[in-house]
C-alpha cells in the first residue's frame, strides 16, 4: 500500500529531464520525418507531388507506383541480386566467424589473442578506405560487375564484428559443459555445433539481422563494383529510377518501402533472440 | 574390473606447485575418496586422471596401460561434475545419450543403455524434461546417468553433492553407495566433506598442500591419524588440541602438563618423549567427560550447548586457550550457560603430536 502510494507521488520538476526529453523528441522527429515522407509519397501520384502536396495525407491511396515497380523486370532483378548478395555474405561471414569465435574463446593457442585483435581491428576501417584497393583487386580478378565482388567484400568486411560477437558469446558458454563433452569423447566440432551453437542462437540471430541489414542497405560498394543494370542492387537501382529531367518521387518511395521489407522481415523473425543477444553478458547470471 | 595407478604426478600452475609427486594405487572396484580442504589439489588430481588437465610429470596407469597422453574421451573414465554440467538445451534423455550418439554407438544400444541407467537411478519419468525443469537431485541423477551409460572402467566424481541441500545430500550419498554396490566399478570421489568421505569410502586419501597426508580405511584414519592435519580434518566435531609439555617420565609413565590443566595428566606411553619436550595433545570430543570441579583435570566455563536429540555438543571456554573445547555427550545433559565445569580426558584416547604436527609413535594406554 505504502509502495503504491509512493509510486503515485509526482516526480519533482527537473529541467534537465525536460531538456533531455525535448532533445530526444527532436531527434526522433528528425529520424521519422523522412520515413514519413517516403511512405506518404509512395501512395501519391507524381502529379500530386509535383503540385506541392508532398506532406499531405493521401486519403485516396494510389497504388499505381507499386504497380509500376512490380511491372519493371529490372526491379525484380535488383531484388534478386540484393537477396543473393545479402544471404550469401551474411551466411558466409557468420559461418566463418563461428569456428573462429569458438577457437578464440575456448581453445586458444599461442598468440591467439593477438590474432584476435588483428581480426577485430578490421572494425576500425570504414569501407571508403578499402574501396580503391578492393576495386583494383577485383579488377585484376575480373570480378568487377559481378555479384562475387560484393559477396566477397561484404563477407570479409563482416568477419571482424561477427568474430568479436561470437567469441564473446562463446566465452560465456560454461567451461564445464565443454569439459563434460570432451570427457565423453565428443570432438570439438561436435561440441561447437551440438552444444555451443544451439546455446548461442541469440548471438547468431543478432549477427544475421545486423549483417543482412547492413549488406542489404549498402550503396557505396554496390555502386562502385557494379556497372550494368543486370548486376545492380536495390539501393543503387533506387537512384537509377530517376529520369533525366524528372524525379519519380512516388515510384522511388514505393520502391524504398519495398526495399525495407526484407530487412523488416528478418528483424521480426529474429526479434525474440535479438534483445536477448544484445543484452547477453551484460549481467552475471 | 579396473585398477588405477598414479605415479609421481606433479602439477604446476605457473610457479605454484599444486601437486607434488602424488603416488596412489586404487584397486579394482574400490570406492576411493580423496578428501581435503579447498585448494589442496584434489580436484586438479581428478581432472588429471580424467584427462581434462595434463600433469607436468608422472604417469597414470589404468589397468597397467599408460593413459597419461590419451585424450579424455579415450581413457575409459566418466566424470560427474559438481555443477552437473548438463546441456541446457537437451532433455535428460538427450543429455544421457549425447556422448554415445556422438561417438557412433548404434541407436538400439544407446536406447538400451539409457533405459537401464534410468531404471537404476529411478529417473524414467523425467527423461523428457530439460535440466531447468528438474530439481537439484534429479539433475544430479541425470549427470550420474550420463556417466553410467558410457559403461566406463572408472567413475570420477568431482564434489558431486556440494550443490545439494543437506537432506538431499544425505539421500544422494546413500544412492551413490548403493550404485557402487550395484555396479561394482572403480570409483574415485573427490570431496571436501569429511562426512561424505567417512561414510562412502572403502579407502580415504587425505590431501593437503598438494601432498597426500595419509591413505587408509576410514576408521583407521579416524583412530590412527598420522599427523595433526589428518586428526583435525577427519571427525565431526573436530578433534581438540592442547599445547602441552612433558613434566616427568618414569618408564612408560609420562606426566604431561597441559598449559591449561590444573594438574598433570598421566599417560602410559612407550614412544620417545623426555621431560621438557613440547608437544600437542589431541583428543576427540566424545572422549572428554564433563565432571564436577573436584574431579576435573581441566576447568572451564560452558559457552554454548547444542542439543541434537540423541547427543549434545557443549563448547567450553578455558582460560589460556583461544578455541573453545568441544565435548560431545550422549543424550541430553543439563548444563547451564556460564556454568563452571571440570573436564576429564580419556587417557587411552589421547593422540600425541610433535611440534611439527607428526604423530608421536608409540601406543598410549
Amino acid at each position: 500500500m505504502t509502495e503504491a502510494r509512493a509510486n503515485t507521488v509526482p516526480a519533482p520538476f527537473d529541467p534537465w529531464q525536460i531538456a533531455l526529453m525535448t532533445c530526444l523528441l527532436v531527434l526522433t522527429l528528425l529520424f521519422i520525418t523522412p520515413i514519413v515522407g517516403v511512405v506518404l509519397s509512395a501512395f501519391k501520384t507524381s502529379r500530386d507531388i509535383s503540385l506541392g502536396n508532398f506532406w499531405s495525407v493521401p486519403w485516396d491511396l494510389y497504388m499505381g507506383n507499386f504497380a509500376e515497380i512490380f511491372g519493371k523486370t529490372a526491379v525484380q532483378g535488383y531484388m534478386v541480386n540484393t537477396l543473393i548478395i545479402a544471404v550469401s555474405a551474411t551466411a558466409g561471414s557468420i559461418a566463418l566467424s563461428i569456428p573462429a569465435g569458438w577457437v578464440f574463446a575456448k581453445i586458444p593457442f599461442r598468440s591467439s589473442e593477438y590474432l584476435f585483435l588483428i581480426i577485430v581491428s578490421g572494425l576500425f576501417f570504414p569501407p571508403q578506405i578499402v574501396l580503391i584497393p578492393l576495386f583494383k583487386l577485383f579488377k585484376e580478378l575480373h570480378l568487377i560487375d559481378t555479384l562475387w565482388a560484393l559477396i566477397i567484400a561484404h563477407t570479409a568486411h563482416g568477419i571482424p564484428i561477427c568474430v568479436l560477437l561470437m567469441r564473446n558469446f562463446f566465452a560465456n558458454v560454461p567451461r564445464v559443459l565443454h569439459e563434460a563433452a570432451l570427457a565423453e569423447g565428443v570432438n570439438e566440432w561436435q561440441i561447437l555445433t551440438r552444444i555451443a551453437l544451439p546455446m548461442s542462437l541469440p548471438a547468431v540471430a543478432v549477427l544475421t539481422t545486423l549483417q543482412f541489414t547492413w549488406i542489404w542497405n549498402d550503396f557505396l560498394w554496390a555502386l562502385i563494383f557494379t556497372n550494368s543494370d543486370d548486376m545492380r542492387t536495390i539501393m543503387v537501382g533506387l537512384v537509377f529510377l530517376n529520369g533525366k529531367y524528372l524525379v519519380a518521387f512516388g515510384v522511388q518511395g514505393a520502391m524504398a518501402l519495398l526495399a525495407t521489407l526484407p530487412t523488416l522481415i528478418v528483424f521480426l523473425f529474429f526479434q525474440r533472440y535479438f534483445i536477448a543477444g544484445l543484452t547477453a553478458g551484460g549481467v552475471k547470471g | 574390473m579396473t585398477e588405477v595407478k598414479l605415479q609421481n604426478i606433479t602439477k604446476n600452475f605457473g610457479l605454484v606447485e599444486v601437486l607434488k609427486e602424488i603416488n596412489l594405487s586404487i584397486s579394482s572396484g574400490e570406492f576411493c575418496v580423496i578428501v581435503g580442504p579447498s585448494g589442496c589439489g584434489k580436484s586438479t588430481l581428478l581432472r588429471i586422471i580424467s584427462g581434462l588437465e595434463s600433469a607436468n610429470a608422472g604417469q597414470i596407469l589404468i589397468n597397467e596401460t599408460d593413459v597419461s597422453n590419451l585424450p579424455a574421451g579415450e581413457r575409459g573414465v566418466a566424470m560427474v561434475f559438481q555443477s552437473y554440467a548438463l546441456y541446457p538445451h537437451m532433455t535428460a534423455e538427450q543429455n544421457m545419450s549425447f556422448g554415445l550418439r556422438m561417438t557412433g554407438t548404434p541407436s538400439a544400444q544407446v536406447k538400451e543403455r539409457v533405459s537401464r541407467a534410468a531404471r537404476i537411478l529411478q529417473i524414467e519419468t523425467i527423461l523428457d524434461r530439460r535440466p531447468k525443469q528438474l530439481s537439484g537431485g534429479e539433475q544430479q541423477r541425470v549427470a550420474i546417468g550420463r556417466a553410467i551409460v558410457r559403461e566406463p572402467e572408472v567413475f570420477l566424481f568431482d564434489e558431486p553433492l556440494s550443490n545439494l541441500d543437506a537432506e538431499l545430500r544425505v539421500q544422494m550419498r546413500v544412492e551413490i553407495a548403493r550404485l557402487h554396490a550395484a555396479i561394482g566399478s572403480t570409483m574415485i570421489f573427490v570431496t571436501h566433506d569429511q562426512v561424505e568421505a567417512m561414510t562412502l569410502a572403502d579407502r580415504i586419501v587425505v590431501m593437503n598442500n598438494g601432498m597426500i597426508q595419509q591413505i587408509g580405511k576410514p576408521i583407521e584414519l579416524y583412530e590412527k591419524p598420522i599427523n595433526q592435519f589428518v586428526a583435525g580434518f577427519l571427525g565431526q566435531p573436530k578433534m581438540n588440541f592442547f599445547e602441552a609439555a612433558v613434566k616427568s617420565r618414569e618408564g612408560c609413565r609420562v606426566e604431561i602438563l597441559l598449559g591449561v590443566a590444573a594438574r598433570p595428566i598421566v599417560l602410559s606411553f612407550a614412544g620417545p618423549l623426555a621431560p621438557g619436550d613440547k608437544l600437542l595433545l589431541g583428543i576427540r570430543p566424545d572422549k572428554i567427560e564433563i565432571v564436577g570441579q573436584e574431579a576435573g583435570e581441566i576447568f572451564g566455563r560452558v559457552e554454548v550447548v547444542e542439543h541434537l536429540g540423541s547427543k549434545s555438543t557443549a563448547y567450553v571456554a578455558i582460560n589460556g586457550v583461544a578455541e573453545l573445547v568441544t565435548i560431545e555427550i550422549v543424550g541430553k545433559v543439563p548444563l547451564d550457560l556460564g556454568e563452571s565445569v571440570g573436564l576429564r580426558l580419556d587417557k587411552g584416547a589421547c593422540h600425541l603430536f610433535g611440534v611439527d604436527g607428526a604423530v608421536l609413535p608409540g601406543p598410549i594406554n
